[in-house]
């Protein structure tokens, strides 16, 4: 694979939940994300795929520390993030910054721009409290937003906007990493196109790496360096993202891609993939390889034993077919 | 949303006369003295006892006190026991809903079983356990009825911080690095607060109510200071001869609280954004 230097590396994470059914009944364990490594490069991007519910966004919040992990461990500059403590926390947290899909649920109602984009700024004291102004106004230059929106409240932008500032807030602490949690699929196309470009031109600017989720693989392939797809918590195919979208080869990669609408195909030949069903619940993981029952190539064995992630031509791969 | 409430209030009826109710009642215990020719205390020995004429306006009490005076001076406890007390409350029951709230787990199980005890146990007769320990009197009326009466507060703002702490703002925040008072502070109480305004203005209604029956009942203010419950007694003891004195401190009481009452409720209409859908 491309080489690079890596500054977050994700080994075997896992994140378990488990719920009860009724005040007595039995417990289930719900596998959100069941061991999952892979490595965030310096200036490159990173892409999670797969429908929703397989568990990219946990994946993001637990690298955010948001949501406590079940097993697995996050490196950054080869330390272990769960054992950093007081100033390495806190140069971790300024280094790693986040962007969600929603941005009208990212923004405090309540808070001035200004006041959502100084608050980093005021948490790690990187500027002097005069700068602060100035420092808001870059950052709205930044993402191409006018600088008398800093007095004004977040109903008052559309979508995009919004989307603009919730980037602004994220460059705040001039970060290394940015983790972006399906930040288009909210937004209207023509927005996506022009938030993409903000994307891609601020990452070559401020040599950024993503972590990029999103179950658009249009703009997966357009973005990304190395992508993994996930299915019901795992990765079942790595590889980067030329190789992955020119010749997939997990039969999961390959509905992916197929489900993409194409305005020239004459018909929307599914090349018997059963694209209608839905995932299976999380919470009831099919036996063997999860996405059997889906799998028009299936074998026997794919039944009965669960495939692991192997090294293929390049990639990474947990698919009986390659496996010989 | 945040601009146009005043507008939404405007529209409400009940909430603009509940409004002018709480506003009057305010009005005129702030401006007693100017309003009333009598001290509240001032015994008029040959008038005892006398209905309602020009000379007293709501007729004279058992000592010859008048009224009227008396009324309005007594608003002015019944509205300091009431700010007083539900002040302290929403305070106490912020501090305990945030706490739990926020963190959750174990912490949230110990409070809210706390909260639960403290529902389970009749707050009235809790108060008069309490106040036969201590000395009658508005100090310990206020801190009493607040001590007691915090714990749908505490439940509201802890179901409002569960159903905020996990939005993305609050998350955004917290990924920097924001510590929890920052973000309680921040992100959390100005976002939680709007049913806390509502309930603090019904529970001055309770709180007033509360006070004027403690008072009633000789365990509240303690006379000569006046209140619309101690007045009431006096009522009570003189009801065939002296209706006066029964009637009006018994109106004021009603009045009070169904203003507080339907200006909360129009408060809570105002703030509720179901209620917008269906009116825009």
């Amino acid at each position: 694979m491309e080489n690079g230097l890596e500054i977050v590396s994700v080994l075997n994470l896992q994140k378990y939940y488990t719920t009860r059914s009724g005040f007595l009944g039995r417990k289930n364990i719900l596998k959100a994300v069941d061991d999952v490594s892979f490595k965030i490069k310096k200036d490159k991007v990173f892409a999670l795929v797969g429908e929703s519910g397989c568990g990219k966004s946990t994946v993001a919040r637990t690298i955010l520390l948001l949501t406590e992990k079940t097993a697995g461990t996050i490196f950054f500059n080869n330390r272990d993030i769960s054992t950093l403590k007081g100033k390495d926390l806190k140069a971790y947290r300024r280094f790693v910054q986040i962007i969600f899909q929603d941005p009208f649920a990212s923004l405090n109602p309540r808070m001035r721009i200004y006041d959502t984009l100084s608050e980093p700024l005021k948490v790690h004291k990187t500027v002097p409290v005069k700068m602060y102004k100035e420092r808001v106004a870059t950052l709205l230059d930044q993402v191409g937003l006018n600088h008398s929106v800093m007095n004004r409240y977040p109903h008052e932008f559309s979508g995009g906007q919004r989307q603009r500032i919730c980037i602004a807030r994220a460059l705040a602490l001039s970060p290394g990493v940015i983790v972006a949690d399906e930040p288009l699929s909210s937004l209207d196309v023509s927005i996506q196109a022009q938030i993409l470009n903000l994307l891609k031109e601020l990452k070559v600017k401020n040599s950024l790496s993503f972590l990029f989720i999103s179950h658009d693989l249009n703009i997966v392939q357009y973005f990304s360096d190395e992508v993994g797809v996930m299915y019901l918590g795992k990765i079942v195919e790595q590889a980067p993202s030329e190789e992955l979208f020119s010749k997939p080869m997990h039969p999961y990669t390959e509905m992916l891609l197929n489900c993409i609408p194409k305005i020239n195909r004459l018909q929307n030949s599914s090349n018997g993939y059963d694209d209608k069903t839905d995932t299976p619940s999380p919470l009831n993981i099919p036996k063997g390889c999860p996405f059997h029952p889906r799998c028009p190539k299936r074998l026997k064995q794919c039944e009965l034993v669960q495939p692991v992630l192997k090294e293929y031509n390049g990639r990474a791969i947990a698919c009986h077919l390659y496996l010989i | 949303m945040k601009d146009n409430w005043w507008e939404r209030l405007k529209t409400n009826k009940m909430a603009i006369a509940g409004g002018l109710i709480v506003l009057f009642m305010f009005i005129i215990s702030i401006f007693a003295p100017m309003i009333t020719p009598y001290k509240p205390n001032i015994i008029d020995r040959y008038n005892i006892l006398s209905p309602p004429d020009t000379r007293h306006l709501f007729g004279t009490d058992d000592l010859g006190r008048d009224v009227f005076s008396r009324m309005l001076y007594g608003a002015r406890v019944s509205l300091s026991v009431g700010f007083v007390a539900v002040g302290l409350s929403t305070a106490i029951g912020v501090i305990f809903g945030a706490i739990a709230g926020y963190y959750g787990g174990i912490v949230d199980r110990i409070i809210m079983r706390f909260v639960d005890i403290m529902l389970a146990i009749p707050t009235f007769f809790l108060i008069l356990a309490v106040i036969a320990f201590l000395e009658p009197g508005i100090r310990n009326i206020m801190i009493v009825i607040g001590l007691t009466s915090w714990m749908g507060v505490a439940r509201l703002i802890r179901a409002e911080f569960i159903s905020l702490r996990n939005r993305e703002f609050v998350l955004a925040s917290k990924s920097t690095g924001a510590s929890d008072l920052m973000i309680i502070v921040r992100h959390l109480l100005p976002n939680s607060m709007s049913p806390v305004i509502v309930s603090a203005v019904l529970g001055i209604a309770g709180a007033v109510l509360l006070e004027s029956a403690l008072s009633f009942l000789g365990l509240g203010v303690q006379p000569p200071t006046p209140s619309w419950g101690n007045i009431l007694t006096i009522g009570k003891d003189n009801i065939e001869i002296a209706w006066w004195l029964s009637v009006f401190p018994g109106v004021a009481i009603l009045i009070t609280v169904l203003g507080y009452n339907l200006f909360g409720e129009g408060l809570r209409d105002v703030f509720d954004p179901r209620i917008w859908e269906r009116n825009d």
